[in-house]
């Protein structure tokens, strides 16, 4: 009897001990699987926003896509109008105007209203994309005065302008005082700007 | 025998977490999936944006080969094209004479939206949100009211479908699921119809996809299509009313051709193209209204 009784308990502590290291396995994984959603998720979200963005004509007057300064020592933020697509909310469907920003609390997050057209609408959609954040910064492709495909930092709002086609995003998670930025995400949207003309071999 | 009730209790707690543990598994897996199916799509939408772009600046140097072409295409038959997958422009209903001078003027516009609402929706939606007949004259009467506020507050922008807010709460509900469509179940409202203000032209048959076509000729439409994209070089009323009588399609009417035509006309590209693309291991799918 006492025999049994001990190899049971040498067996549960066993499995008890497996059981442990196992669960805090599993906490650090999901911490990192939760980590890696987020992350998923903001890029999805801006994917599909990006990808939607109204261009310069009937449905928008100037230029739907523009940074601004919102608040002193905040990072631009970014506003852009874009298709939201059909929403039960028909005020939330077709055009809406969207801006990422920076809270109070370091999150990065998405505000979603009704264009101009519905300012009878107050409501204001806001969502967290990511947490943590202590800083972020735009990067946009455009052509120069010297004709050279370069990165931009501001992308103010002017009369008819396109929407680039490729936005860079960086983001310092956690510590502030960091050069370099901890994660940076790309996004292709449809747009044929900068345009770059290839010349055929005999014409170099 | 208590040591063996403890026993059991122990395995069934550890089961219970294991099983927790696989069902946050499962779970972590199936949002990694979707992420994944979701950046396919947006990577393929982003090629069949481009390819045509693409399409668009690279024609002076199909005009060069088109001789070439030409030669090829008299010894070989004519193939049946497959229809593109969303209803192009061209071939919609156009709401706008409807919102300028009303019903009476139009009545066999009113009547064709009518059919088209309960071709795709009757059955499959219509009896959840009410059980009285001529939803569809309902539905349709407070839409059309709806689109003409809105063009009254904002008679400058374009009508867009999707905004329009109806009064009746239910059948905006009704109008929701109408727009958003059902995979394989009910259509897109909006590959059906547009408001546009500045054409006259009439519902293009000839770029109609089969099941724009069954509005007007039911059974036969695949028929019909078949026969407008064949190697006739000029159909007319008379051979797809032979069609339809073939295919004993009862709707068919020759009243039809005040709203539609058998033209081959080319049409201005709009400003914007719809993609559709669908992932094909999750059957997720996406549609996106691009800038050409």
């Amino acid at each position: 009897m006492l025999i049994g009784l001990g190899l049971l308990t040498i067996l549960l502590s066993l499995l008890f001990s497996f059981f442990t290291s196992s669960i805090k396995m599993d906490q650090k994984l999901q911490r990192a699987q939760y980590a890696l959603l987020e992350r998923q998720h903001l890029m999805n979200r801006l994917q599909s926003i990006f990808s939607s963005c109204v261009p310069p004509g009937p449905l928008a007057d100037s230029c739907s896509l523009y940074t601004k300064k919102m608040q002193e020592e905040a990072p631009l933020n970014l506003i852009t109008l874009f298709d939201q697509g059909i929403d039960p909310d028909p005020a939330f469907s077709g055009p809406c105007l969207a801006r990422i920003y920076l809270n109070v609390a370091k999150q990065l997050c998405l505000a979603i209203w009704p264009e101009e057209r519905h300012k009878e609408n107050k409501t204001v959609r806001e969502e967290i994309l990511l947490q943590n954040v202590s800083s972020f910064e735009f990067r946009f492709l455009y052509r120069n005065a010297q004709n050279a495909i370069g990165w931009e930092k501001k992308w103010p709002k002017k009369e008819k302008r396109p929407v680039p086609s490729l936005i860079e995003l960086d983001l310092w998670i956690g510590i502030e005082e960091q050069e370099a930025p901890n994660l940076t995400l790309s996004f292709i949207l449809p747009s044929q700007e900068p345009k770059i003309t290839y010349k055929q071999k005999n014409q170099l | 025998m208590n040591i063996l009730s403890i026993v059991f209790a122990i395995l069934f707690m550890l089961s219970f977490a294991f099983y927790a543990c696989l069902e946050n598994q499962t779970m972590i897996h199936r949002l990694n999936k979707t992420f994944i199916s979701q950046t396919n799509i947006f990577r393929k939408m982003l090629t069949a944006y481009e390819t045509e772009i693409y399409k668009k600046t690279r024609a002076s140097a199909k005009i060069a080969s088109s001789k070439h072409k030409k030669k090829e295409e008299k010894n070989t038959l004519k193939e049946i094209p497959t229809p593109s997958k969303i209803n192009p422009e061209c071939a919609r209903l156009n709401l706008w004479p409807l919102l300028q001078t009303g019903r009476e003027e139009n009545q066999l516009l009113y009547e064709e939206l009518a059919q088209l609402l309960r071709q795709f929706y009757k059955k499959s939606l219509f009896s959840f949100f009410s059980d009285q007949t001529g939803l569809e004259y309902r539905f349709l009467d407070t839409w059309l009211a709806s689109i003409k506020t809105s063009l009254s507050e904002n008679p400058t922008d374009p009508v867009i479908l999707e905004k329009i807010a109806l009064t009746d709460k239910t059948l905006q509900m009704l109008y929701y699921n109408m727009l958003r469509g059902s995979k394989e179940k009910y259509p897109t409202l909006l590959d059906f119809v547009k408001v546009d203000q500045k054409t006259k032209d009439k519902l293009c048959l000839f770029h109609a996809t089969p099941t724009m076509l069954s509005i007007f000729f039911g059974d036969a439409a695949q028929a019909v299509y078949e026969e407008i994209h064949g190697e006739k070089i000029v159909v007319t009323a008379e051979m797809i009313e032979e069609i339809c009588r073939q295919h004993r399609a009862a709707c068919f009417d020759k009243k039809f051709f005040e709203i539609i035509t058998l033209a081959r006309f080319k049409h201005d590209t709009s400003s914007t193209m719809t993609l559709l693309e669908e992932d094909p291991t999750t059957q997720i799918s996406f549609r996106k209204k691009m800038a050409r």
